[in-house]
């Protein structure tokens, strides 16, 4: 389990805090996404509760252990994917994961067994006699990857995994984080890709200038109260606008109406709508509601943040 | 494998270290070679042994190249680390800050050490082959003490200003700064001040100019068995230990209060 509890991080005594007062708990099996825009907090709070930083206020803890008070505790509970991984240029990786595993007291056979297999695991097994300094960005992540499984921690720090992959890697990366989860692991997961966090995470945390904005669970996403209305006419006119107009914005094309910003109505609209346009003897072929998604969500968070 | 041990085999089969490694043999066994052929006679006709001058030369040699060892290991093995995020996967691991600086700090250190004994080593080895002579076990011991000492201030000197600058680029730009200043140009710029003050006491300023320098460690601890010029074991042994701790302690704090 990650606690985050009231996390402040400023890197000037002058400057607006890059984290304000953040609190977030990631559970066991659980994966919590982090969605904000570039500069938002999220890389400064993972970097924070990786122990690369130290905070300026408040805790971070892994099953129970302060990354500060007990730093090598913490440490041995978590696997950390940076957003740009850099290594030691001059080292095969599989000498590095050998060395990172040293610090975890495994032995140099079992680890070289671990590293042997993580390699292969995160797709690497055809690279394993280059330096790190031939890797391209995307084999760099893939290393990282196997860096932070090296211990199999409990907890895992991702900040922006999916970025520098190509497709098969953001699907392999997507399949190992519900993996995790099945296994009970807490990840908490950075990312521009709103759509990868809708896909995988179980919540949703937004953070805006290194303030929570809200943390939303992904089936609410379904009812965040935001919904359009979709509506098929097989014989329009300009009165059909004149009607739709009453209930929100419309935005036409052909016999297809879109109604959005429907502040202060529900989903039972529909059936007023309907009602009213068969009155007038229009002849609706179809209609229905569609709930907004994340990225609209999070934009409307953010703009509410502001 | 242990980390520490890692870290060291590392740095010595690192390009750097190898490379001077080699420049230090070379020079030396170049050095022992035309000191034989000019069978120690000074121009002025005095008799000098070519084992004063030889062992003269050897710390010479080292005393220009374990200062660039030391700040070479402080540079790659912790400061260029640092300053490029490299360090950070090393951080996320189950270990303090403090620990990892001391024992980037440790293996600089003893990579520098082993480049000095090596040196040393095989410089002897040199002198009993072909000037058949053999340097004295107490000038080994205590020039490798000393070099010790150098390579502590220069790996220590490094990872502190690895605290202070932002880039790596700022961070060999100072490294270059201190070897020129402490170690090519000290005597130019020691005798500039001497001309510009004018002291009292030339030899007792040229002493404390020395002493302040830690470049100039090994020949302050030669002086205590050669007796060329008078220094105390106490002045050394504090001098010793300044340049041993002081920098890389101000490293540790700075490594405690800042990220």
């Amino acid at each position: 389990m990650i606690e985050i509890s009231e996390l402040t991080k400023s890197y000037g005594r002058s400057s607006r805090p890059a984290v304000s007062n953040l609190s977030l708990t990631v559970n066991d099996g659980e994966i919590l996404g982090f969605a904000g825009l570039n500069g938002a907090g999220k890389t400064t709070t993972i970097r924070v509760s990786a122990g690369i930083i130290y905070p300026s206020e408040g805790s971070v803890r892994f099953d129970g252990n302060d990354i500060v008070k007990n730093k090598t505790g913490a440490s041995r509970l978590i696997g950390w994917v940076p957003e740009l991984p850099n290594f030691e240029p001059n080292v095969k990786p599989l000498d590095l994961l050998i060395y990172y595993a040293g610090f975890h007291g495994i032995s140099r056979t079992e680890s070289e067994n671990r590293g042997k297999e993580l390699l292969t695991q995160v797709g690497l097994d055809g690279h394993l006699n280059k330096k790190l300094r031939e890797y391209s960005q995307g084999m760099k992540k893939r290393f990282s990857l196997a860096a932070a499984m090296i211990s199999n921690p409990n907890n895992y720090l991702l900040d922006e995994i999916l970025n520098g992959l190509d497709p098969e890697g953001i699907k392999y990366v997507r399949d190992l984080i519900l993996s995790f989860k099945k296994e009970g692991k807490s990840i908490l997961l950075s990312s521009h890709m709103l759509n990868e966090l809708e896909s995988v995470a179980d919540r949703i945390a937004i953070i805006n200038k290194g303030k929570l904005v809200r943390i939303i669970n992904r089936a609410d996403l379904k009812s965040t109260g935001k919904f359009t209305v979709t509506v098929q006419v097989q014989n329009p006119d300009d009165g059909v606008m004149n009607i739709l107009s009453k209930y929100g914005k419309v935005e036409a094309s052909g016999g297809r109406f879109i109604i959005s910003e429907l502040n202060g109505k529900d989903a039972g609209v529909t059936g007023e709508i309907n009602s009213e346009l068969i009155s007038r003897k229009y002849v609706v072929s179809g209609i229905n509601t569609e709930s907004e998604g994340l990225e609209a969500f999070f934009f409307r968070s953010i703009g509410d943040g502001q | 494998m242990n980390p520490i041990l890692f870290d060291l085999k590392r740095s010595i089969l690192s390009k750097s270290f190898i490379a001077i490694l080699v420049m230090m043999l070379a020079l030396s066994s170049l050095v022992g070679y035309f000191i034989k052929k000019i069978t120690g006679v000074s121009a002025s006709g005095n008799v000098i042994s070519q084992e004063i001058l030889f062992l003269t030369a050897i710390a010479i040699i080292l005393g220009i190249f374990i200062p660039i060892l030391g700040l070479l290991m402080g540079y790659f093995y912790y400061g260029k680390d640092r300053l490029t995020s490299v360090l950070e996967s090393v951080m996320v691991q189950p270990v303090t800050k403090m620990r990892i600086l001391l024992s980037r700090f440790v293996v600089g250190v003893l990579a520098v050490g082993v480049a000095a004994l090596i040196t040393i080593v095989v410089m002897d080895g040199f002198a009993v082959s072909y000037m058949n002579f053999s340097m004295p076990l107490d000038f080994i011991a205590s020039l490798v003490a000393a070099y010790f000492v150098e390579a502590a201030f220069f790996v220590g000197i490094m990872i502190l200003l690895a605290h202070v600058v932002k880039t790596p680029t700022a961070l060999l730009s100072l490294l270059i700064v201190i070897f020129l200043l402490l170690d090519m140009f000290y005597t130019t710029i020691v005798q500039i001040v001497i001309f510009a003050i004018n002291p009292s006491n030339i030899s007792t300023f040229m002493l404390d100019s020395y002493i302040v320098n830690p470049t100039y460690y090994s020949l302050i601890t030669s002086y205590v068995f050669t007796k060329e010029i008078s220094v105390s074991v106490y002045t050394v042994v504090a001098a010793g230990l300044i340049w041993t701790i002081v920098p890389v302690s101000l490293a540790l704090y700075l490594g405690h209060i800042r990220d």
